[in-house]
């Protein structure tokens, strides 16, 4: 891969050449002053100068003018550590011999704070361990298969990164060394595909987590055990934020958790038995936004339980808007934010929710949806009836798709409105934030003495 | 159109549009800051600027003075924080600017150093990365061979890489 990357470059590189040639043979007088180019780069180039020209170049290639001369070499370590404080790494993508690892450890060891290497590989592990990382608080791998770390490893790492907060490991571990590490308080087990649930457990009792991302169990090792998997004695009273499958979320469901602000299940589940049976008896009121692929279900349990949702995003949902759904908007009172992602649309059925007087609403976002209709035409009079507060309108990248001699053909919806009003905006704007996971409920946050 | 004089550090006066003197920041700056309404009798003395450099700067800002926001520095340093590890900040750079910047590596680091010293963004940031295209992919061998930049690394140093190296290679 890396000599395929090579050889392309060489030839870009040639191409520039040549017609560099083909310049140079008319301004000939710069050949004879390149002798004074050395101290030339140094002295004519400030350390703003020096560090946008590095910016355009990969990790590899500073590596190399790293290793140019000593003035280089020093530049290059000023930049690293400005700018490695988030050090990301693609193996796969960026070959990095040991060697090159090396210099670049060497030179951000004692000052990066993020490390961040994917498709990690031994070598590369044996380099990482002749530092110690004292400012990382965040450290996340990837291993290429045969997984070559085992539980023994994360005693070193351990000892490597001793004010370790975050960590996501990858490979065959058990768990065992991470409950005795007691810096972290944000962990993601997701890829530790041997994770014991006994040691799992360990890990909640001695551990003061703060985060935590599941959705491992059940492995090959917890098929019984799990099932009486006790978190009684666990710390679980720092819990912010909880990734988890269906299987998991049971675990945690009798337990308090008086921090937990967010909640994400990751596989798909039944929204009859997560609502129904555990959502409405544990803490449905605090219920601030729900992103869900089911506005059906999740609406009719909003109104049912007299959840004060503030805000609901829909995402992936064919069906995201059948008519009693607008009608039922009306009685949410306390919805401010309604937004529609990656979903199947009317035309009609947007132009009936805007003109529904949902005036509580301030937010409404269309974006990434697919239309029955290249138009979606407003009235803006009949949008702002009966409203006293703003409503933003979102409408972000959304396309008509259409099957013409089996061509699939894409063109963006166009949004004409009649008429301005100074209560209705019209933005623009793409959704970053989104997890498009099947379920995310975000908690009220309250006002919790917890130290970050 | 009223214009400026600058004078180069070889002393050279050149007398300039002042919309195309604009696109420098540092001179938008002394001009909008001081007030200068009448500039016909003023000489700006630019001291790290030679009039071979002084020149082409001109023509870049004269090729470019109706771009938006060519004097418009700090508010797209920001391109530069993601991953530059995939290049993900490269700029396009049109025909007219890569002719422009087909110049001797010399002049080209002159240039660069007087983009800086003049605060003009887009002309720092196409010579940066043209600058940076001519590493790009190289060994550190080649590189110093394109700088003819004297190897300072003492024979020991020199020696312990190579063999770091070697020993890697042979792997």
């Amino acid at each position: 891969m890396n000599c395929i990357k090579q050889t392309t470059l060489k030839k870009k590189k040639r191409n520039k050449k040549e017609k560099r040639k083909l310049h140079n043979s008319t301004n000939g007088h710069n050949m004879k002053r390149n002798t004074h180019v050395c101290t030339f780069i140094m002295d004519t180039l400030n350390e703003d100068c020096l560090f946008q020209i590095f910016s355009y170049l990969n990790l590899k290639d500073q590596i190399s003018l790293e290793q140019i001369c000593t003035h280089l070499s020093q530049a290059v370590k000023r930049y690293w550590i400005w700018k490695y404080k988030h050090c990301e790494c693609h193996f796969l993508k960026q070959p990095l011999s040991s060697h090159e690892l090396q210099i670049l450890l060497a030179a951000i060891c004692e000052t990066v704070e993020i490390m961040e290497f994917r498709f990690f590989n031994k070598l590369q592990y044996e380099t990482l361990k002749k530092f110690r990382y004292v400012k990382a608080w965040n450290f996340r791998f990837t291993q290429l298969s045969p997984y070559f770390m085992n539980d023994n490893d994360i005693k070193d790492l351990a000892d490597l990164f001793p004010n370790l907060r975050s960590f996501s490991p990858h490979g065959n571990f058990t768990g065992e060394h991470i409950k005795s590490w007691p810096s972290l308080t944000d962990l993601s087990l997701s890829y530790c595909c041997k994770l014991n649930p006994l040691t799992f457990a360990e890990i909640m009792d001695k551990l003061k987590l703060e985060k935590l991302q599941l959705n491992i169990f059940p492995n090959y090792k917890a098929t019984d055990i799990f099932n009486g998997l006790d978190l009684q004695t666990s710390y679980v009273e720092n819990l912010t934020h909880l990734k988890l499958n269906t299987y998991e979320f049971y675990y945690f469901v009798c337990e308090r958790l008086p921090a937990l602000q967010q909640l994400i299940l990751t596989n798909r589940y039944n929204p009859q038995q997560i609502f129904d049976v555990l959502l409405s008896k544990w803490k449905y009121l605090e219920i601030m936004a729900l992103e869900t692929s089911n506005i059906n279900h999740i609406l009719i349990n909003c109104l049912n339980l007299n959840m004060n949702v503030e805000k609901l995003v829909i995402i992936n949902d064919v069906n995201a808007l059948p008519l009693n759904v607008i009608d039922s908007l009306h009685q949410l009172t306390q919805l401010r934010e309604l937004s529609f992602n990656a979903c199947e649309l009317d035309v009609s059925v947007i132009q009936r929710l805007l003109y529904s007087g949902c005036s509580h609403l301030e937010l409404i976002s269309i974006a990434l949806c697919q239309f029955n209709e290249a138009f979606l035409k407003l009235n803006v009079r009949d949008i702002i009836i009966n409203r006293n507060k703003n409503l933003r309108f979102n409408f972000y990248s959304n396309t008509l798709e259409n099957i013409n001699d089996s061509e699939l053909q894409t063109r963006n919806v166009t949004l004409e409105l009649n008429g301005t009003h100074s209560l209705f905006e019209v933005t623009d704007m793409p959704n970053n934030k989104l997890l498009y996971e099947p379920l995310c409920v975000t908690f009220h946050s309250k006002q919790t003495n917890l130290k970050q | 159109m009223p214009n400026i004089k600058l004078q180069s550090s070889d002393n050279e006066i050149f007398i300039v549009d002042i919309q195309v003197a604009k696109c420098s920041g540092t001179i938008k700056a002394m001009l909008e800051d001081c007030g200068m309404e009448d500039c016909d009798n003023i000489v700006v003395p630019l001291p790290n600027v030679n009039s071979v450099i002084l020149r082409k700067i001109l023509e870049w800002a004269a090729h470019h003075k109706d771009d938006k926001s060519t004097a418009d520095n700090g508010d797209n340093n920001d391109d530069d924080d993601d991953d530059d590890d995939d290049e993900d900040n490269e700029i396009d750079i049109s025909t007219w600017d890569a002719d422009f910047l087909d110049i001797g590596r010399v002049d080209l680091f002159q240039l660069i150093r007087g983009a800086n010293y003049l605060n003009m963004e887009s002309l720092l940031r196409a010579a940066c990365q043209t600058a940076a295209d001519m590493l790009k992919g190289k060994t550190s061998e080649e590189m110093r061979d394109m700088f003819k930049i004297k190897n300072d690394l003492t024979p020991a140093e020199e020696a312990d890489i190579r063999k770091i190296n070697g020993w890697l290679e042979a792997m």
